[in-house]
Formats: structure tokens, C-alpha cells, sequence
């Protein structure tokens, strides 16, 4: 599996088509088992935080691969990506009830959303950020990188090549927007 | 014409710049940034008073916080090294997963600890529970939780290390406090006694709990009703290296002789047992 994921992470970074779609399925697999491990409190410092499971993840890749990561932010970013698709997906998964008795479930150990409410939000705010993007794309993805991957300011200035300061002001900006839209979803 | 895309831009700087600023001076300084375009005043005036009316942590905690895991690494029905058929997971300890299973050689019900995934192929923790687990089955008392042997198998590709130990059909005082069950004096009483006599025999192998709480205590309900003292010191994952903690929360240190209770109780103090079993820890 880990061989499976270097090559596909070498084929996207050579810009090979179809390439990041396959790594993104691939990530998705992966990541969820990494985000249940940390869950489930089988990584140290016991309970989650967003950055370290990606991290986690960053490092494991590195680790058991010989991958050279040309573009470590444009990877990290990628992850993000799929990070949102994961939560969300997990999110409807619970809204449309659909944690039936005798369902089997795709995944035997799952990621489950705590609450409705919470899962409507999540839902919400996806559905909010498709407009944001839209209009602002930086916005938009300045709250991909630190709502759905958690990251921090400075690590998503970094990935989106602008200064702490100039991320904050957006930060704010962005909030406060994506607010607005939700409102607008809420009506 | 400013395009809409620059409109907003504007507005957005002006927003931004507004919120560095004290909220008394946010008003005059729209006033005077926005000048004479009253529209792009409206915006502004519309995203302060969002801002404010917004919660201070909106969007601060990541969406991965509204999440749990479910389910154990093991499912029900999965077979253990040939043996132990897993029913259910009874909860997640500081060492790893519990679950109850069924022993098909002796046709009983046995608990199953499962050792964090990231300690199972490290030969010095491996090590260290192996030697733990040779002091913790020698504490043969009907208050401590019987702990029966360290094993492995293979699952979904995956080397799996784990204990088997006694399985308790019963609910644990945290749970029992948490229900707001009401338990007579003497009740209590009981429980007590049986934790003592439970820590007792513990102590006269040179083991201490370190992490006694209601969580670890285990009421068997019935006409043979004891509490029974689980976790012990399979628990706590404490810091590995250089200190004289071990990783599964045995103490290691000064000989049983030192800290026996009946010493505290001012009874006649016991000679240390004449070949400790232990005393390779001391020499770490």
C-alpha cells in the first residue's frame, strides 16, 4: 500500500494525467485509517488535532517511501482537499441516516460525527465555501486548509504563499463572509 | 467602474482595516475611507456588524473535532490466534483496546487487551510487558483481576499483541456513580475492604497500583458480590525511557520490604522473599 501511494505520488508530481485523482482516492483511504487511529487515541499525545494527523500522515508517507517531495505545500493542500471530501462525506453519512442496524458500513471502524447538529453545520459550511470559493478563491481556500485540514495560520500562509499578517486579515475577511453565505443558505 | 470583483477587494481592505482598529474609531474611519461611494459604506457597515454579531469561534475549531471513532480495530467474529473469538469492544484503555471474547479452547469468556499498534513491534516495549506481565499473573487474589497470558496472532496482515486476563461481568464504580446508583454504607464498606485486601496482595509482590480510581474497579453483582481491581499496571502509558516508571505503570524501585502495608499497619514486617524475581529491573 505504501508502495502503491509513492508511486502515485511521484506520478502526480510529474504531472502525469489522471495521476491526482488516483492519489486523491488513494489519500482518502489512507487518511481515514489515520484519522480513526488518532481517534481512537493510538497515537501519542492521546487526542486529535487536525494538524498532527496530517502531519502523521505527511510523515508516514516519508517515511516508509523514498519520496521526494518537489512541492511539499502543493502536497499538503492536496491533503486538505481531501480531508473536506472525507468529513463531509462522514457528515451526510450520518444526516441521511443511514447508520441503519443492518447496514454494512464501508468502512468496518468509522469516523461518526458526534451530533446532528454538528454534522449539519459541517454540511453547511461545505456548501458555504462552494460560494465563497467562487467569488474569492484564496478566501475560499483559506478556510479549506484551516477548518477542514485544521492547519494552522501560519502553516496555510505558507501553502498559499503569503505572509502570516496578510493570512489573518483574510482569515478574518473570510469568516465573516462565509457567515453571510450561510445566512443566505439558512434563509 | 470599479469591476466586482475590485469593489469587493476594496471593501474587504477597508473591513479589514476597520477591525485593527479600536471598536470606537471603526465608524469614523469607514466614514472617511469610503469617502464618497456610499455603496461600498454599506458593505463595509454590513461586514462590521456581521463580524460582531458572529461567534468568537467560528470556524476556529477544525470540523475534525465534531468526530469519534467507532468501532474497534477488531469486529465481533474474528478469531484471535486460532482461539479467541471476539464478541464486542468494551472501551479503550490508556494501554489499548478491550474487548470481550470467547476462549474456545476452555469454552469460557476471557477480556482481550490489545497493545497500541505503535508498540507491538518495538522489541524494548515487548520486553518490557513480558516481564510485566510475569509479575502481574503472579498476584493470584479473587480482588485483583486475574491476568492470564501475553499473545499474538495475525489479522488483516497486521501483527496484533495482546493480554487475555479474567473477563468481569460487571459494571465498573464509575458507572455506577455515573448512574447515580445509590450504595449503602455498608455497601461501600464492602467495596472497600475488598479493594484493600485487592492492593494488599498486590503489595506483597512489590507491585503498586499507580492509578487506582473508580474507572478501575469492577463491582460482580450477585450472591458472590466483590470488587475486583482491574488495570493493574497494564494501564498507564507512561514515559518510556530513563525513568524508574515502567511503561505498563509497575513501580520498580525499592524492595517490597520497604513498603509492605502491614508495616504501615504496624504489624510484624515480613522478610523479603529470599529470590526476588524482580531484581533484574533494579539493575537497569
Amino acid at each position: 500500500m505504501q508502495g502503491e501511494l509513492t508511486r502515485l505520488i511521484n506520478e502526480w508530481q510529474a504531472g502525469k494525467p489522471g495521476a491526482e485523482s488516483a492519489l486523491f482516492d488513494a489519500l482518502y483511504k489512507a487518511l481515514h485509517d489515520i484519522a480513526l487511529a488518532c481517534l481512537r487515541g493510538e497515537r501519542p499525545g492521546g487526542s486529535l488535532s487536525a494538524t498532527a494527523l496530517v502531519h502523521e500522515a505527511y510523515l508516514r508517507l516519508r517515511k516508509s517511501s523514498r519520496i521526494e517531495f518537489v512541492d511539499r505545500q502543493h502536497f499538503l493542500a492536496l491533503v486538505a482537499r481531501v480531508m473536506r471530501r472525507i468529513l463531509v462525506d462522514r457528515a451526510r453519512a450520518r444526516t441521511a441516516g443511514m447508520r441503519a442496524a443492518n447496514r454494512v458500513p464501508e468502512f468496518f471502524a468509522d469516523l461518526v460525527v458526534r451530533s446532528p447538529q454538528e454534522a449539519e453545520q459541517i454540511i453547511a459550511i461545505d456548501s458555504a465555501l462552494e460560494q465563497l470559493s467562487s467569488i474569492s478563491p484564496r478566501q475560499g481556500h483559506l478556510v479549506e486548509l484551516r477548518y477542514f485540514a485544521g492547519y494552522t495560520m501560519e502553516e496555510a500562509a505558507g501553502i498559499l504563499g503569503v505572509s502570516a499578517r496578510t493570512a489573518k486579515r483574510e482569515w478574518q475577511i473570510a469568516r465573516t463572509r462565509l457567515m453571510g453565505a450561510l445566512d443566505g443558505i439558512a434563509e | 467602474m470599479a469591476s466586482r470583483n475590485d469593489r469587493d477587494e476594496t471593501v474587504n481592505q477597508i473591513f479589514a482595516d476597520a477591525l485593527s482598529l479600536p471598536a470606537a474609531e471603526r465608524l469614523a474611519f469607514v466614514e472617511i475611507a469610503c469617502g464618497s461611494d456610499p455603496q461600498a459604506k454599506v458593505e463595509v457597515l454590513l461586514l462590521l456588524s456581521r463580524f460582531h454579531r458572529m461567534d468568537r469561534d467560528f470556524l476556529e475549531k477544525p470540523a475534525i473535532q465534531a468526530f469519534q471513532a467507532e468501532g474497534g480495530e477488531l469486529r465481533p467474529g474474528v478469531l484471535l490466534a486460532g482461539r479467541f473469538r471476539i464478541v464486542e469492544l468494551l472501551g479503550r484503555g490508556g494501554m489499548g483496546e478491550v474487548y470481550r471474547a470467547e476462549d474456545l479452547e476452555l469454552n469460557e469468556a476471557v477480556a482481550i487487551k490489545l497493545i497500541r499498534p505503535e508498540w507491538r513491534n518495538d522489541p524494548v516495549m515487548l520486553n518490557r510487558f513480558r516481564d510485566e506481565i510475569r509479575l502481574a499473573r503472579a498476584i493470584r487474589h479473587p480482588n485483583v483481576c486475574n491476568v492470564h497470558d501475553m499473545l499474538s496472532g495475525e489479522h488483516d496482515g497486521r501483527r496484533i499483541v495482546f493480554f487475555t486476563m479474567e473477563f468481569l461481568a460487571g459494571d465498573t464504580v464509575r458507572a455506577l456513580l455515573e448512574r447515580n446508583t445509590a450504595l449503602t454504607a455498608e455497601e461501600i464498606l464492602d467495596i472497600v475492604l475488598d479493594v484493600a485486601a485487592g492492593l494488599d496482595a498486590a503489595h506483597r509482590h512489590g507491585v503498586i497500583h499507580r492509578d487506582l480510581k473508580p474507572d478501575n474497579i469492577i463491582l460482580l453483582p450477585g450472591p458472590h458480590r466483590r470488587a475486583v481491581i482491574t488495570d493493574f499496571g497494564l494501564a498507564k502509558p507512561a514515559a518510556l525511557h530513563g525513568s524508574s516508571h515502567t511503561a505498563t505503570g509497575l513501580v520498580v524501585g525499592s524492595p517490597p520490604r520497604t513498603w509492605l502495608p502491614s508495616s504501615a499497619w504496624g504489624t510484624r514486617q515480613r522478610p523479603p522473599p529470599t529470590s526476588s524475581p524482580w531484581e533484574s529491573w533494579f539493575s537497569k
